[in-house]
């Protein structure tokens, strides 16, 4: 009989676990929380956040996403926020080729490759599965939360911001227009003492590309003068990075890296940005970004 | 090549393996083991992506140990790396399910990972579907206790398999089955039975969005009856679900529900069966981010024929969690031997037809996203199929299946996209087997799927010969001789040859294999094209 007791009661407690009904508001008190800008502390400058964009110009949904990051988060985040594209896989091929090619695109839509072989390369690794999807500091790897759907974007900055810098990390360009190319040197502090492998990736994005893209929430549905933010292009120090820290190094540990990058004359290098970030080295997180433009 | 004749290498020495099950001192252990590997080639032609590690493999093993009222399991699966189609998330290895258990007549407590489902799982199921990749094992404690005769409860909690780490959310769940005819005195021998039964499921999440107020706990309910009289058989059940907003509903704020009615019918020779459904946003996960197959939570089953058919599988339905409705009627009757229409051994024939259609939706252009009216359906056709099929035998030697098939696909709602509109096929198939004797077997599919739209008509040529009990051997061309675009009219061709000796079966195989979707019951993944060399192994103990 005692037994049937506990056993009911375990079942009405369950029962009643909870329903949280909302019946509005349904949105917070937006608070900007653009601390990057100014800097609380210059000594300590705020941790930035990466926002790793999966995405395709076939990819019906994906500008909504981009919308989302770039109108929705990045107002309140802003310089809090670097955010790269990455075009790769199903729906980044290029017409009339692509599997994912609609058929009824006009003619000569969808023809620029914005695959690059780095790119690529992280969206077969990280498993990236449909677009759009999202990597927030890589957090999450390998344990297969780290591709997330635009609706977990939001809550992983929120994470991601709340925890305290490791890293200063500072990008200065030098462009020189006679050879199109940039010098960029990157350097970087520890914050506090850091252990483990970590390694340096530095990028190059363009923004504001004009070009076809798929999006269905819009009309017309294939928009032949998309605004394509934060593309990635290139790297500039291999698919992976270069390794900056072996094992650890304490607090106040400063290395530079320099290098020198010929950008395509096919590129508007007025929207040309430099992008550095730091991660370790067996979890693929990254601990701090930064951006600067190249001119 | 090297990976792939070490893998074959690896494959004899297991096959070889004798494998015993006796635990001296009392218990027995027995269990399964499975292992797919291709070895891929280029194929730039159909598309095909380029595999670096040239080999890619599915395995697993399943050990089971049971003693008296006791039993425990455990599952090592191994991804190196995941078969292309399958999620990549996959990769790795490990043991990922693990459980203890124990029973008595009126008790039985699982500790670890279980398997379970609430009535027809419109608010739980949890299972594993290994061809979909689909497993969304649970990790906690489970109780069912039987307090009295025909009275059947259920309580579970715990966290969902996410690939090889768990969901963060928690999922818990309670079930009560009442069968009123075992609790009746005389209940068996009434000509009417009763299954009442009730659920409620709980998600937690915690809520860290700094956009949006979230909910936290999720609740969904359900309540269900089946009512048994003579031949016939009513079962209903309704599911309602609390806000919850996710990356499936795109964040909108309507509560969810879901209605299942189905009627069948059967005596000697003939029967029916009728089926209708009504979803309205009951996608119902424990990470509401998640996407694709994780970490769901219900089950809704499709409501339309699995066709086991190549090409009439080619355009599958995938339920529509976001609101659907659904129906499906089949009608099956035996043509008597010695019939006119039978002939002399006779005939089977079976009529179904399903159709799936959207929900009415009102936009509210506000957070609750839509309200709609029960009764009534949407104008967007998402799935239609039409099929008559008629097995008769010739004589001793000779049996054939005659099948027609026509299916309106809505490939934009069912794939995700837009700018493809509906796909209407028609298939016709012919199935022919030869007994030579009791050892030797042909059969023979001659299939083909004629549409104006995607990749337009398609021809399959299916030959495979047995020779029992150890042996078969399969050849197949798949042929998109239709496609309006030249360079695409490819041939996909496979042979395959087994081998099977007691409770283990090696395959090797070759071929083409097509991009595609697969589905089970209306949960689907997408498979890219391939080609390459194939080894499956299965064994039991």
């Amino acid at each position: 009989m005692r037994t049937k007791k506990i056993f009911f009661a375990a079942l009405i407690s369950i029962a009643f676990s909870g329903c949280d009904k909302i019946e509005g508001p349904y949105r917070e008190q937006v608070v900007v929380q653009d601390f990057c800008a100014t800097g609380i502390d210059d000594s300590i400058p705020n941790r930035k956040v990466l926002v790793e964009d999966y995405t395709g110009h076939l990819c019906g949904n994906c500008p909504d996403a981009g919308v989302y990051l770039n109108d929705t988060l990045k107002a309140i985040y802003n310089h809090c926020l670097v955010v790269v594209s990455v075009h790769a896989g199903y729906f980044a091929g290029t017409c009339p080729t692509a599997f994912a090619c609609p058929g009824n695109q006009p003619p000569g839509a969808f023809t620029t490759d914005f695959n690059t072989q780095s790119g690529t390369a992280w969206n077969t690794f990280f498993g990236i599965t449909g677009n759009p999807k999202g990597m927030i500091n890589r957090v999450g790897y390998p344990n297969a939360t780290h591709s997330k759907a635009v609706s977990g974007w939001a809550t992983e900055i929120a994470n991601q911001l709340a925890l305290p810098t490791q890293v200063k990390l500072s990008i200065t360009n030098s462009f020189n227009s006679s050879t199109n190319s940039v010098g960029v040197s990157v350097a970087s502090e520890l914050v506090s003492n850091l252990s483990g492998d970590y390694k340096l990736q530095v990028v190059i994005t363009e923004d504001s590309v004009l070009n076809w893209q798929v999006w269905y929430n819009h009309t017309p549905e294939f928009v032949p003068d998309f605004i394509h933010h934060h593309v990635l292009r290139d790297v500039l120090n291999t698919t992976w990075g270069e390794t900056l820290i072996t094992g650890g190094a304490p607090a106040g540990t400063a290395i530079t890296k320099n290098y020198t990058y010929t950008i395509s004359n096919n590129w508007n290098v007025n929207h040309c940005n430099i992008v550095a970030f730091i991660y370790n080295a067996n979890t693929y997180e990254i601990i701090q970004s930064e951006q600067m433009s190249v001119r | 090549m090297k990976a792939l004749y070490t893998l074959l290498i690896a494959s004899t020495f297991i096959f070889t393996q004798e494998i015993y099950s006796q635990i001296p001192g009392g218990g027995s252990i027995h269990g399964n083991f499975q292992l797919d590997a291709q070895y891929y080639l280029t194929d730039s032609v159909i598309g095909a992506p380029v595999v670096p590690e040239k080999v890619l493999s599915n395995g697993f093993a399943n050990f089971i140990y049971d003693q008296g009222n006791f039993s425990a399991g455990l599952r090592y699966e191994n991804y190196t790396n995941p078969l292309l189609g399958f999620d990549p998330r996959y990769k790795g290895n490990g043991i990922s399910y693990r459980y203890l258990n124990y029973k008595n007549n009126e008790l039985e407590i699982t500790a670890g990972n279980f398997y379970d489902q609430f009535g027809n799982g419109l608010i739980f199921r949890s299972y594993e579907e290994r061809g979909l990749g689909y497993d969304n094992a649970m990790d906690g404690l489970r109780v069912k206790y039987n307090p009295a005769k025909g009275l059947y409860l259920k309580g579970l909690l715990g966290y969902q398999r996410d690939f090889f780490s768990k969901g963060e959310g928690i999922v818990r769940g309670a079930d009560a089955e009442w069968f009123l005819n075992e609790t009746l005195k005389r209940g068996d021998s009434m000509t009417t039975k009763f299954i009442f039964g009730a659920s409620f499921v709980s998600k937690y999440q915690s809520d860290k969005d700094p956009i949006y107020i979230l909910p936290e706990n999720v609740g969904a309910g359900s309540g269900r009856l089946t009512v048994i009289h003579k031949n016939l058989t009513i079962s209903g059940e309704f599911a309602y679900k609390i806000n919850d907003p996710s990356a499936t509903n795109k964040l909108i704020y309507k509560s969810g529900s879901a209605s299942l009615l189905t009627g069948t019918w059967s005596k000697k020779g003939a029967g029916f069966t009728i089926a209708a459904k009504r979803i309205d946003n009951l996608s119902f996960r424990s990470d509401r981010t998640a996407t694709l197959n994780s970490l769901i939570i219900n089950y809704l089953p499709a409501m339309t024929k699995n066709h086991t058919y190549i090409l009439a599988a080619l355009y599958p339905y995938a339920t529509q969690p976001n609101g659907e409705y659904g129906m499906q009627g089949e009608f099956f009757f035996n043509l008597k031997p010695g019939s006119f229409a039978g002939g002399k051994y006779g005939s089977d024939v079976s009529v179904n037809y399903s159709r799936v259609q959207s929900i009415d939706k009102k936009l509210t252009g506000d957070e609750i996203g839509y309200t709609s009216d029960f009764f009534k359906t949407g104008n967007e056709v998402y799935y239609e199929d039409f099929n008559v099929e008629l097995h008769h035998k010739w004589n001793k030697k000779v049996q054939s299946a005659f099948s027609y098939i026509f299916i309106n696909y809505n490939k934009d709602v069912i794939e995700g996209r837009q700018g493809f509109g509906h796909v209407y096929s028609h298939i016709g198939i012919i199935e022919t087997s030869y007994k030579f004797d009791s050892k030797h077997n042909l059969r023979v599919e001659l299939q083909h799927l004629y549409t104006k739209q995607d990749q337009q008509s398609w021809g399959l040529l299916l030959a495979e010969y047995t020779i029992a009990p150890h042996w078969f051997l399969a050849a197949l061309d798949e042929y998109n001789y239709g496609n309006n675009i030249k360079e695409n009219r490819l041939h996909y061709y496979t042979t395959s040859i087994a081998y099977v000796r007691g409770s283990n079966r090696i395959q090797l195989g070759y071929g083409r294999q097509r991009a595609g979707i697969f589905c089970v019951g209306g949960v689907c993944r997408q498979v890219p094209a391939s080609n390459g060399f194939a080894v499956s192994i299965t064994s039991s103990f």
